[in-house]
């Protein structure tokens, strides 16, 4: 294991997004993501490529994965990024649905993939607070 | 007409083995459409093989009645497949060239006989799965059709049990709604008409209202779907069922499609409307 | 020939990294604006958590992978999980070692000529993949 990732693993937690390319709220974990890294809490959360955690020979990835606090944000009931931490040998201290954070906030409907429009950009922040509440941060 | 994929055996251990080989390279000389596929990369998966197999129509040369190379296409998923065992159809005293003649005619025959096939309006190739549903592959897409509902082409279905209709989405509505994060079903007690909204469900794609396939009074609804909605687009015809009725008038099912009408009608809007773009 | 298969893009879509955001754009910008009747998708991973549609779905689309740096995370996946993709992109190819910074983790911003550039090369490769099938 390199040091970069050690060194994570001692001070961060992981936000794993699902990433999906097909949904819009695929989108909307990626962007949820963006706002707890970049906005909500710098320097506390990062992530790692959910691809990477899918290559079993990435034995460095499934390290940090088995060994950090992994939140996961899936967009719907695939849950594919919680399924894939979980192959790699992780369990999620938390486990967010978009949809089911949607259904709270029926208003904060997402537009496309290609642009989440604002009821979009609500949900995202209502999926990052969602992690804020539950002892993400 | 699709293309055609030819699979001989090619066994150099049967009899017949050699004869299928001189058949393929006869036919592939004079037909441009055909694909000679071969057994070793259909076995090792080799990239475009299967492909080709599944895209086609296949004709399998089979050398003798071990049919391997029928059991091998069937392996990788070919549909619509015609196997011809050689040594059925030869005799030992023939010519070479007589053998290879005679499986070339049967081979143009059962290439004519798929073209006919083709070219009727039948409804899409359909398969039965161990839960009684008819499927039907529309790209990524599986559609799945459960046998022994109704369906309107409003795309909800009616199941009759006892003297009640259960009504729900069909495998088609659910897949073009997306996730569905919210069931709202008219009250208990409310007549609804045949045609008439009993409630409105929502998604991450869209809103859309219940269309009541049949006529009755809403006697119960699924009471799982308030807190896991999602249960419409994992199970729409077991547990995302959507309200149970009692009907005012039963004849009113002559006018729904069975599920095989159901099945052509839902193909073609699926070929449409599933991955659409655009909205998404 | 009835049946033309549609061709499949899969892109890394990589959190961590500048590449792997150019490269959910790019595959975004030919699956919606340059090619949305020849193409389709699926998430990456749902080789893992889908069923086995999702694992047979290169053995009937030609399969475009998209990766974000040399790590070819989505071309050694669809290969593992499902068939050898026809085509392999490395944003990496396009960037250089850029790709692995963090400057448009989330936002492409001056990596946006090279998300058109390779978006239009994907849309090329779908344009032979398909006449390939046509001719055949």
């Amino acid at each position: 294991m390199n040091k970069r990732l050690i060194a994570l693993t001692d001070r961060r937690k992981l936000i794993v997004p699902c990433s999906g390319i097909g949904k819009t709220v695929g989108e909307v974990t990626r962007e949820a993501t963006r706002i707890l890294i970049e906005e909500l809490r710098p320097g506390v959360f990062d992530t790692v490529c959910l691809a990477r955690i899918m290559m079993d020979e990435e034995e460095d990835t499934r390290e940090l994965i088995r060994t950090s606090n992994v939140i996961t944000i899936d967009g719907c009931p695939e849950r594919c990024a919680t399924t894939s931490v979980k192959f790699a040998g992780g369990t999620p201290v938390l486990e967010v649905l978009t949809v089911k954070v949607l259904a709270k906030n029926r208003t904060h409907r997402p537009k496309s993939i290609l642009d989440i429009g604002e009821g979009g950009r609500q949900l995202a922040r209502d999926v990052a607070e969602v992690v804020i509440e539950n002892g993400g941060a | 007409m699709p293309k055609v994929y030819l699979l001989p055996c090619a066994g150099y251990d049967r009899p017949g083995g050699a004869i299928t080989r001189m058949v393929a390279e006869k036919l592939a000389s004079s037909n441009k459409e055909m694909i000679i596929g071969s057994a070793a990369s259909l076995s090792t998966e080799r990239p475009g093989e299967v492909r080709d197999l599944l895209s086609s129509k296949t004709v399998i040369l089979d050398g003798c009645s071990l049919h391997c190379a029928t059991k091998l296409a069937e392996s990788k998923g070919a549909k619509s497949v015609k196997s011809i065992e050689v040594t059925e159809h030869i005799a030992s005293s023939d010519s070479e060239e007589q053998k290879v003649d005679a499986i070339c005619l049967l081979v143009e025959e059962a290439i004519r006989e798929m073209a006919v096939d083709s070219k009727e309006p039948t409804r899409p190739r359909a398969e039965i799965s161990d839960s009684g549903e008819l499927t039907a592959q529309i790209d990524k897409f599986k559609l799945r059709v459960r046998e022994g509902y109704y369906y309107s082409d409003n795309d909800f279905w009616a199941k009759v049990e006892g003297d009640k209709i259960r009504v729900g989405a069909s495998d088609l509505l659910q897949q073009m709604t997306s996730d569905i994060y919210y069931v709202e079903i008219d009250a208990i007690g409310k007549t609804v008409e045949l045609g008439d909204e009993a409630g409105r469900i929502e998604s991450t794609k869209t809103a859309i209202e219940i269309i009541s396939p049949v006529s009755g009074v809403i006697v119960e609804h699924n009471e799982r779907l308030v807190d896991s909605p999602e249960l419409v687009n994992e199970s729409p015809y077991d547990e995302g069922w959507l309200y149970m009725m009692e009907p005012l008038d039963l004849s009113e099912l002559d006018l729904l499609k069975t599920a095989g009408e159901y099945l052509e009608h839902a193909s073609e809007r699926a070929h449409e409307e599933l991955g659409k773009k655009a909205t998404e | 020939m009835s049946f033309i298969p549609k061709v499949g893009l899969i892109a890394c879509s990589g959190e961590e990294c500048t590449g792997g955001n150019v490269s959910r754009m790019a595959a975004l910008k030919v699956l919606h604006k340059l090619k949305p009747h020849d193409t389709i998708t699926i998430c990456l991973p749902l080789f893992l958590a889908g069923d086995s549609g999702e694992r047979g779905f290169a053995e009937v689309f030609p399969t475009i992978t998209i990766d974000g740096c040399g790590k070819l995370c989505a071309a050694r996946s669809t290969a593992k999980y499902s068939s050898e993709p026809a085509v392999k992109i490395n944003v990496e190819d396009y960037m250089g070692p850029r790709c692995r910074g963090k400057e448009e983790q989330w936002r492409v911003n001056d990596g946006s000529a090279i998300v058109d550039k390779i978006a239009e090369d994907v849309a090329k490769h779908v344009e032979e993949l398909r006449d390939a099938l046509r001719d055949n």
